[in-house]
């Protein structure tokens, strides 16, 4: 009983310092007219590979989203869509198959940024034919992308620490068998 | 001691005091002009009498300022405070004044167009994240009357069009999106055209007037304001100045390269058109009451 209570405080604890990533990385988003990094997709994809949980990384993936269609102006829920399952497919990747390190994550956010902002060029500029379209790929779409892809590795590292520092630790034992005659 | 008095010694003391005295004698009589041996003697210290007095001035600074180390202290932290009140005020009156200026171009506005019904100014709260086109958040919304579609100014000129209205803040598309097609008319020569933005000039904060007659006499430097056709956006006013002409690709329309007046990127206050006809009011007022 008394286990369950501190495990409800420490994720208490570190999904309110996650909250306050979040709200921080939505409202300097909103600094300023030069390309910047859209921070707020490193960090579902980090939240979601620390939590694990399915369920965890489809809630990240929906608030984190529709922030970016506030800020990104954005058809309202179109981001959120984009991110939950960029969210999920990180939480099962790295439940079955990848270990949650920073080189790990900064592949998979990488790659999935990239996706994030070819769609994101093709259905909000690419498709209405306007002229010289592509220079909105190279100095807006790519360079925002790189400018993603490396605040991934602070975003991880920072995310991990906190998911550190509030996981009560696990005591892992192992228990005889009741019939040690057999 | 007898024999010192009667002693060739203190003859030449006595002939070189009573020249000393000559010599003050001599110099009071000049009325405050230095005689030529002081000012001789004085110009070969000169540079000594520096030297020393810059030392005695150190060392008196230093022995002062052991001395005195606890009043300096106090005086210091009191400048420190008086100093930090100063730039508090220094802040509030750049504000203030900020203020005053942005509200004397308001007043500007309202004057020169009676007929159109004004919103407060409104601050820009935030850019749309990795907009190429300069979009930006304003802190009013439908709460004040606000609509999707009322046209955005500020005292210099045109700066687009509200495109999504929330109860509390609106989103602005400005004219350097080719989503913003106004009518434009050059004053100088009255050419007409399409206003609009383009991606390879946005990211110089530029936007062209297309579809112009061929045979157009527009130059560099003449000033476009609105046509006023669309009915969307105030007649005749400034959009910009015009940097560059030349003919399309498919030889049948000119087009211009326009400077809008506006500086989209350093926008900090605008004015939304809420209605641009006072009679829009009373005629709905009519249909009300019917």
């Amino acid at each position: 009983m008394k286990t369950k209570s501190i495990f409800r405080l420490y994720a208490f604890i570190r999904w309110t310092f996650y909250l306050l990533i979040i709200s921080i990385a939505f409202i300097a988003s909103n600094i300023g007219t030069s390309v910047k990094p859209l921070l707020l997709i490193p960090i579902a994809i980090c939240i979601s590979i620390n939590e694990g949980d399915e369920i965890t990384a489809t809630i990240t993936g929906i608030l984190c989203g529709l922030l970016m269609d506030i800020s990104c102006d954005k058809l309202f829920g179109y981001n959120a869509i984009l991110l939950i399952a960029c969210c999920v497919f990180t939480s099962l990747l790295f439940n079955h198959l990848l270990r949650p390190n920073v080189i790990n994550a900064f592949y998979v956010c990488a790659i999935l940024a990239f996706i994030h902002g070819i769609l994101d060029y093709l259905f909000y500029y690419a498709i209405w034919g306007y002229e010289n379209v592509s220079q909105i790929f190279f100095k807006y779409t790519f360079v925002s992308w790189i400018y993603t892809s490396i605040s991934t590795i602070l975003v991880y590292l920072l995310l991990r620490l906190i998911y550190n520092k509030f996981q009560p630790k696990r005591i892992h034992s192992i228990e005889e068998p009741a019939n040690n005659e057999d | 001691m007898g024999d010192f008095f009667k002693s060739v010694k203190f003859k030449i003391i006595l002939c070189i005091l009573a020249l000393l005295v000559g010599i003050m004698i001599y110099s009071v009589t000049q009325d405050g002009v230095s005689i030529a041996s002081s000012n001789f003697l004085g110009s070969i210290f000169k540079p000594v009498r520096k030297l020393s007095n810059s030392i005695s001035n150190k060392v008196e600074t230093q022995i002062d300022m052991y001395v005195n180390a606890e009043d300096y202290y106090n005086e210091n932290q009191a400048l420190k405070k008086q100093i930090t009140e100063l730039y508090n005020k220094l802040s509030d009156y750049e504000n203030v004044k900020k203020e005053i200026e942005e509200l004397r171009k308001f007043v500007g506005i309202k004057e020169e167009n009676t007929q159109y019904e004004l919103s407060p100014p409104c601050s820009v709260i935030g850019r749309v994240t990795n907009d190429p086109f300069g979009s930006f958040i304003i802190d009013r919304g439908s709460k004040d009357d606000i609509k999707v579609y009322d046209p955005v100014v500020t005292g210099e000129g045109i700066v687009g069009i509200v495109v999504e209205v929330a109860s509390n803040y609106s989103i602005v598309r400005t004219i350097l999106s080719p989503e913003v097609s106004l009518g434009g008319l050059c004053v100088e020569s009255r050419d007409t055209g399409i206003i609009e933005g383009s991606v390879d000039k946005a990211s110089n904060g530029l936007c062209q007037m297309i579809y112009i007659n061929k045979d157009n006499n527009i130059q560099a430097g003449n000033l476009i304001v609105t046509s006023g056709n669309s009915g969307l956006f105030p007649q005749n006013y400034i959009v910009g100045t015009v940097v560059e002409t030349g003919i399309n690709e498919n030889g049948l329309t000119a087009f211009a390269v326009i400077k809008p007046a506006v500086d989209i990127n350093k926008l900090t206050t605008v004015i939304v058109i809420k209605s641009m006809s006072s009679d829009d009011d009373s005629e709905n007022g009519e249909i009300n009451e019917n």
